[in-house]
């Protein structure tokens, strides 16, 4: 990715495609995602729903921008390719739901982190937000809505640079030897059946066995034991995380 | 120890005194050719020499302490002819054995000052030849043995992996500080293990030169760690429990852990189930057999699982995070 690109991804917007001067919508957005001054707003909601997307399409903020002007009280706050939604949602486990129902609405490609918050925690809930869609992404997961419980472990890495720089080191060697990636990914994609991978990567399944055992050489962890499979899979997706680049709007 | 460390030079009038009522029963003993005398002389004067290394003596005062004492004591214990040789033998042993034991205590003295600025992230001397070095941080709770028995152990057991043991257990961190790699640091901390008695944990973590203090950090979190989770005695790194460790410090993830699972610790039986099961790897054949129930049975509790929990147990992935859940929160409650 160019530099120029970089900076045109992530440059705000306003609610609609093309919008100049900041709405007034974006102006909220930002100052409540912020943890900015919103005691002079009274009549907003005591507490959001707060969604952080990334769309694979051009037109897939437009698209959630021009579904949120028929909800009352919804706020945003986007980038061309991704962004932040901000439903009022009185209850915590309404969340989920309330942003499925908008991500229904929307076509295939967009990947949504959800976190619920009351309006004065609404920074802290904004960066679940993100950093659950920020690993869905990184783990190559198929599009949808996903709460942090669906990525309890991932996040965990994320946050914790010390554990994420150790994962990284761990996992390079495996990175590094193609023939080796490929066998870990089909087998984690399979949930650690090794008859599954080996069928679906059309090799013997003693070729397969080969393969995990020299990736348990290389990095220490047992693809046959149940925390294995966990560590290398947070492992790639902290691999993952460092080539990341970024897709929600600077606050 | 340093802090005994006295701020002005011993005169040189004591340190012939001193030196003379320590030595007079060496001189004695081999004035009378007494069996053992020679090992006896080996053992006291190289603890004299060790002693003397913490105090502000130069080496020069020392070497005329001892050669003014020898003078003395020769004179004090009646040479006969038949045991001039041993007494002349004995001011040898003496001398060498204080002046190495000095060098010796001295030289420890440097590695634990610049142990104690390494751990402290303080700047050391370009001269010190640890610029681009790796290091581990060790550190130890061992019940039933004191600092001092660690220490030994560790010294006892570097033997030849380590050129030089930099830190002590007895530093204001209480830290051990060596110079090697952190899988090499592992090896050393199992030998030292087996060699002491009682319940020992050792935590261990590797960093480069500047960033020690971090390795600090990160080696009493986890020994805080495993302790609390109740894992069994030995020899730990970060890798042996990365979840637990990223979980326990991120505090949203470890409170929505204690949610997956609180519905589980209402019944004991699943919990039972669920360990047995991350025991076996995951076989459920070999969970069965531990535990003594048909597989519809353990079936079935593990649907019971994925009903409260939302998470398979039957999916490694998911089996590793409940267990990983089961190990914080059961933490939490005995915190």
């Amino acid at each position: 990715m160019t530099c120029t690109e970089d900076m045109s991804m992530s440059r705000p917007i306003g609610i609609s495609a093309g919008a100049k001067p900041p709405l007034p919508e974006t102006t909220a957005a930002r100052a409540l995602l912020t943890g900015a001054e919103v005691a002079s707003a009274p009549d907003l909601p005591p507490a959001y729903a707060v969604a952080a997307f990334r769309s694979a399409t051009p037109s897939g903020a437009a698209e959630v921008a021009s579904l949120l002007r028929t909800r009352a009280g919804a706020l945003s706050l986007l980038s061309p390719r991704g962004g932040y939604v901000l439903l009022p949602c009185p209850v915590s486990r309404h969340a989920g739901d309330i942003v499925r129902d908008l991500h229904s609405r929307i076509g295939d490609g967009t990947w949504m982190g959800v976190s619920w918050g009351r309006r004065a925690d609404l920074p802290h809930v904004r960066a679940t937000a993100a950093d659950v869609v920020t690993v869905v992404l990184a783990s190559a997961r198929d599009d949808g809505v996903y709460e942090l419980r669906d990525v309890l472990t991932d996040v965990a890495v994320l946050r914790q640079p010390s554990v994420s720089a150790r994962l990284v080191r761990m996992i390079q060697p495996v990175v590094d030897r193609p023939q080796l990636l490929e066998a870990l990914r089909a087998f984690l994609d399979e949930d650690g059946n090794r008859a599954g991978a080996a069928r679906r990567l059309l090799i013997h399944r003693s070729t397969l066995d080969y393969r995990l055992r020299a990736i348990e050489r290389l990095t220490g962890a047992r693809p046959t034991s149940p925390l294995g499979v966990l560590t290398l899979d947070a492992a790639l997706t902290a691999h993952a995380l460092v080539l990341a680049h970024p897709f929600l709007p600077p606050l | 120890m340093n802090s005994s460390t006295p701020d002005c030079a011993v005169a040189p009038g004591d340190l012939v005194a001193q030196l003379r009522e320590e030595l007079r029963p060496v001189y004695r003993e081999a004035a009378q050719n007494v069996p053992g005398w020679e090992e006896r002389a080996v053992s006291i004067a190289t603890r004299i020499g060790d002693q003397l290394a913490s105090l502000r003596i130069t080496r020069s005062s020392l070497v005329s302490a001892l050669r003014t004492v020898d003078r003395l004591l020769t004179q004090a214990v009646a040479v006969s002819v038949g045991t001039a040789l041993q007494v002349a033998a004995v001011g040898t042993i003496v001398a060498m054995e204080v002046l190495s034991g000095f060098h010796e205590g001295q030289g420890m003295r440097d590695e634990r000052a610049l142990a104690e600025a390494l751990l402290a992230g303080r700047s050391v001397p370009a001269d010190a030849g640890v610029a681009g070095s790796v290091f581990s941080v060790i550190s130890v709770r061992a019940n039933g043995s004191s600092p001092s028995d660690v220490e030994n152990a560790f010294r006892a057991q570097a033997g030849e992996v380590v050129p030089s043991l930099f830190g002590t257990v007895s530093s204001a961190t209480g830290h051990l500080l060596v110079p090697l790699e952190e899988d090499v640091a592992v090896a050393l901390c199992e030998r030292v293990r087996h060699e002491l008695f009682g319940s020992v944990w050792l935590c261990v973590s590797e960093r480069p030169v500047g960033e020690i203090p971090l390795a600090c950090k990160e080696v009493d979190d986890l020994l805080e760690l495993v302790t609390s989770l109740g894992r069994a005695p030995g020899v730990y790194r970060i890798t042996d429990v990365l979840f637990e460790y990223a979980a326990v410090a991120t505090p949203e993830v470890s409170a929505e852990l204690s949610r997956v699972v609180a519905p589980l610790l209402a019944n004991p039986v699943l919990v039972e189930t669920l360990t047995a099961l991350v025991e076996a790897d995951g076989n459920r054949a070999l969970a069965v057999k531990r535990l003594f129930i048909h597989r519809s049975t353990i079936d079935y509790r593990l649907w019971q699982v994925e009903q409260l929990t939302g998470l398979s147990p039957v999916n490694p992935r998911d089996l590793a995070v409940l267990s990983t859940a089961l190990a914080v929160s059961g933490r939490a409650s005995t915190n």
